[in-house]
């Protein structure tokens, strides 16, 4: 699903491509990016223009007073002193007048009962209120001080008037007693559209226009659930993928759709959210969305700039917080104000830190180009639109703001830009584990696991810590009935290690025939230079058909014979000093006595405390078995490659003469 | 799993009044610690510092990797004429660091007190 998600996106790509491409080609210029640039110019200029729209016809007669008295409900009181509303808009009421204000309409009666008014309220802020036709309350929205709970979007509705309120053919008082929470008070004021009618004509008038709401947020709707998916299928990419780009990017594009997501399910009714709740779930949204926003530019333009980023968050909190304030807000407070004043210089410390920080990235970090061609735009539309330059596009039925086309545009662009990039990551690791895969494979060929030897009963048992182990052995038979026995371990893990142990192993085919020291002084002169930071531990052992071992060390671990280590001469791993000499040690091997060789991966397992497996634990096991001793070393804590060979001596009737092809070796 | 290699230098005196460099290494010792390891030892201004003492007390694991490192950073040393003891080694690794060779280059010791009384 991710995969076809992302190929679908690139196809769209594709398209927006081609045809900026012949956009471009209007333009008197050859650089498409500068062109792309120009595009995007002339696009924020005509976000800052308005456009004219019919609105719905305001009421008229409309009067205004601040403050609270329920006298005012009277339709007998006097309002002529009230300031009219010329153009049906009043004034945000101050925190003076306990942040509450009427209104008073006189409305023509021109049918009869069953009668309704309807008030469609313009606005998008906390709101609380009652509605009075001729001094009697017909309906309320919210609770008014002093409890105060607001709704989170003042809602348009139909109250039905009881019978012989309002006679037909004279006119009735309508009156509107609002309470507007402190921290978010319409600074434009508000409008409303009152009107009296039949019932059942105001609530289909009221369906309708429900119906219509719903049309006129579509496009809105549509553009973010949109991105939603892109932001789930991000995230479905990822957690196959990996990469911190690809999840903060995820995160951003799913919180970033789902506050529109939210706020339009709760304007339309869909989900009946109280204030709190919506404030809440719209504030933990928005929080998250600019905090990826942080964490995605650092991430993908490789930013240390650790004090600029304290301040990026800095105004992140400040912002996130203060907006939470005065959501909550019910009555005025010192906070409430230092809210406000903190609010919209935190908000444009915030984006413009993003802002300056991408154009650095325009400059300096030229892989990124597009990404921060993307990241500016965002902050640029908000600090337009904060600052009140930014218009809302019309087409048709449908409303859509500049900040949430250019947000669309820009999340597009970014889910397109890293999901392309993680795919080409994705594919290049996919093909890496093939390759993997390949290597092990011609291990497990080049060496395969050891056989008995007659004379010799061999187990083995090698645990590679990754796909290719860096541990390898060989047990090659001699001419005179006796057995060569190498084990070693390169240092480090891996591919590296792994070809380093296909070279050891291609060597020791050419040198069977030599004294123990002389391997390890031939494999040495080898490996100086060759291995880069690291070296290689080995362990000779020549072992005669009479029971006669020569074993030479070069700092691999000692070997146990019946449970007892050996005594070996220190040395030099293999690859450090080419002048290096290593020191034969004899001993004789008993019939049915056994010699353990194990690597550095079984003594070093650690279990989840750190503890380590240890010499006196391989030691105590070293009779058990090459398979007992590495299962007890991978079941304690595998951290390396492990190894384990044992080589004991039997009583068996030689016969002819033993085959001189190789009989054993290594890893599977 | 594995923990961050930190490295710190500090200067003593030996008994017989010359100056000892200790560099004193932290968490574990893999191949991610060049730059604590080799680039702590690299920095010590080499005419100066012929005295060295290796510090491992605080370490917890040392892979292969990092006995290779520490292996490097001694062949350096002898190659400058400095001298190095080690101290602060769990019988473990002191068996380890006996194994590959190293007591060649560099003498083993339990404690800080016993190493500088022997330089």
């Amino acid at each position: 699903m991710p995969k076809r998600l992302i190929g679908v996106c690139i196809g769209v790509r594709k398209f927006l491509r081609w045809v900026l491409r012949k956009l471009c080609m209007l333009f008197p210029m050859h650089h498409r990016r500068t062109a792309t640039l120009w595009i995007a110019l002339v696009y924020l200029i005509a976000a800052c223009v308005p456009q004219s729209r019919a609105q719905a016809p305001a009421a008229t007669g409309i009067r205004y007073h601040f403050g609270d008295d329920v006298r005012w409900a009277d339709p007998n009181f006097d309002d002529s002193a009230w300031p009219s509303a010329p153009d049906g808009r009043w004034p945000a009421p101050s925190s003076d007048s306990k942040s509450m204000v009427w209104i008073r309409v006189r409305l023509p009666v021109l049918s009869s009962d069953p009668l309704a008014v309807r008030i469609s309220q313009q606005s998008s802020f906390l709101i609380a209120d009652e509605v009075f036709v001729n001094g009697v309350s017909v309906g309320r929205q919210g609770e008014l001080p002093p409890r105060g709970v607001p709704l989170a979007f003042a809602r348009d509705a139909v109250l039905d008037l009881p019978p012989d309120l309002a006679e037909r053919g004279t006119n009735a008082v309508v009156t509107l007693r609002a309470w507007y929470p402190p921290g978010v008070r319409p600074q434009a004021g508000a409008t409303a559209v009152f009107a009296i009618d039949e019932s059942r004509n105001l609530h289909l008038a009221l369906r309708a226009d429900r119906s219509a709401a719903w049309i006129k947020a579509g496009p809105d709707l549509a553009l973010n659930s949109f991105i939603l998916l892109l932001g789930i299928g991000l995230l479905a990419f990822w957690r196959g993928a990996g990469g911190r780009d690809l999840l903060i990017c995820s995160w951003m594009l799913i919180a970033t759709s789902l506050m529109p997501l939210w706020g339009a399910s709760v304007s339309l009714g869909l989900i009946p959210a109280p204030s709190w709740a919506y404030t809440l779930g719209y504030v933990g949204l928005q929080a998250l969305s600019m905090a990826a926003t942080v964490e995605l530019v650092w991430t993908v333009h490789g930013l240390r700039a650790l004090a600029l980023k304290r301040l990026y968050k800095a105004s992140w909190a400040i912002c996130n917080a203060a907006f939470l304030t005065l959501s909550l807000a019910v009555h005025p407070s010192p906070i409430v104000f230092w809210s406000q004043v903190a609010m919209l210089p935190a908000l444009t410390c915030f984006d413009s830190i993003q802002l300056l920080v991408n154009l650095w990235a325009l400059i300096a970090r030229r892989a990124n180009r597009l990404f921060a061609v993307a990241m500016i735009v965002i902050p640029v539309t908000d600090l337009l639109q904060n600052f009140g330059h930014l218009h809302s596009v019309h087409i048709g039925p449908f409303d859509e703001t500049y900040f949430g086309l250019s947000l669309f545009l820009c999340e597009f662009a970014l889910f397109a830009m890293l999901g392309q990039r993680a795919w080409a990551g994705w594919r290049a690791r996919d093909e890496l584990r093939v390759e993997f895969d390949a290597a092990r494979e011609v291990q497990q060929r080049l060496v395969s696991p050891a056989g008995d030897v007659p004379g010799f009963r061999i187990e083995s048992v090698y645990a590679p810590a990754t796909r290719v182990g860096g541990d390898f052995f060989r047990v090659l038979p001699g001419a005179d009935g006796g057995v060569l026995v190498v084990v070693g371990d390169v240092s480090g893990k891996g591919l590296k290690a792994a070809m380093t142990v296909s070279a050891m192993i291609g060597a020791l085919r050419t040198m069977p025939a030599l004294p123990p020291a002389r391997i390890l002084v031939a494999l040495n002169r080898g490996l100086v230079g060759q291995i880069q930071d690291g070296f290689v531990t080995c362990c000779v052992a020549q072992i005669g058909r009479d029971g006669t071992v020569t074993l030479v060390n070069a700092g691999h671990l000692s070997p146990y014979k019946a449970g007892v280590e050996m005594s070996v001469a220190a040395g030099l791993p293999l690859g450090i000093d080419p002048h290096a000499e290593y020191e034969e040690r004899q001993f004789t091997l008993d019939l049915d006595e056994s010699l353990t060789f194990v690597s550095d991966g079984v003594v070093e397992a650690r279990n989840s405390t750190g503890e380590l497996f240890g010499f006196d634990r391989t030691q105590a096991m070293s009779g058990a078995g090459a398979e007992a001793l590495a299962q007890a070393a991978i079941d304690f804590g595998q951290d390396d490659d492990i190894t384990v060979l044992t080589v004991t001596r039997r009583t068996e009737d030689w016969g002819t003469e033993a085959p001189l092809c190789p009989a054993a070796s290594v890893p599977a | 799993m594995q923990t961050e290699t930190k490295a710190r230098v500090d200067q003593l005196t030996s008994p017989a009044g010359h100056p000892v460099a200790v560099l004193r290494f932290e968490g574990d010792i893999a191949s991610t610690s060049k730059d604590a390891v080799l680039g702590t030892y690299q920095a010590l201004p080499k005419e100066a510092t012929k005295l060295v003492l290796l510090d491992f007390t605080k370490v917890d694991y040392i892979n292969s990797s990092g006995i290779a490192l520490v292996i490097q950073m001694l062949i350096e040393a002898a190659n400058s004429n400095q001298k190095v003891y080690a101290f602060g080694l769990s019988a473990h690794f002191t068996k380890v660091f006996t194994m590959v060779g190293i007591t060649k280059y560099a003498g083993l010791f339990p404690g800080q007190s016993e190493a500088l009384a022997a330089l």
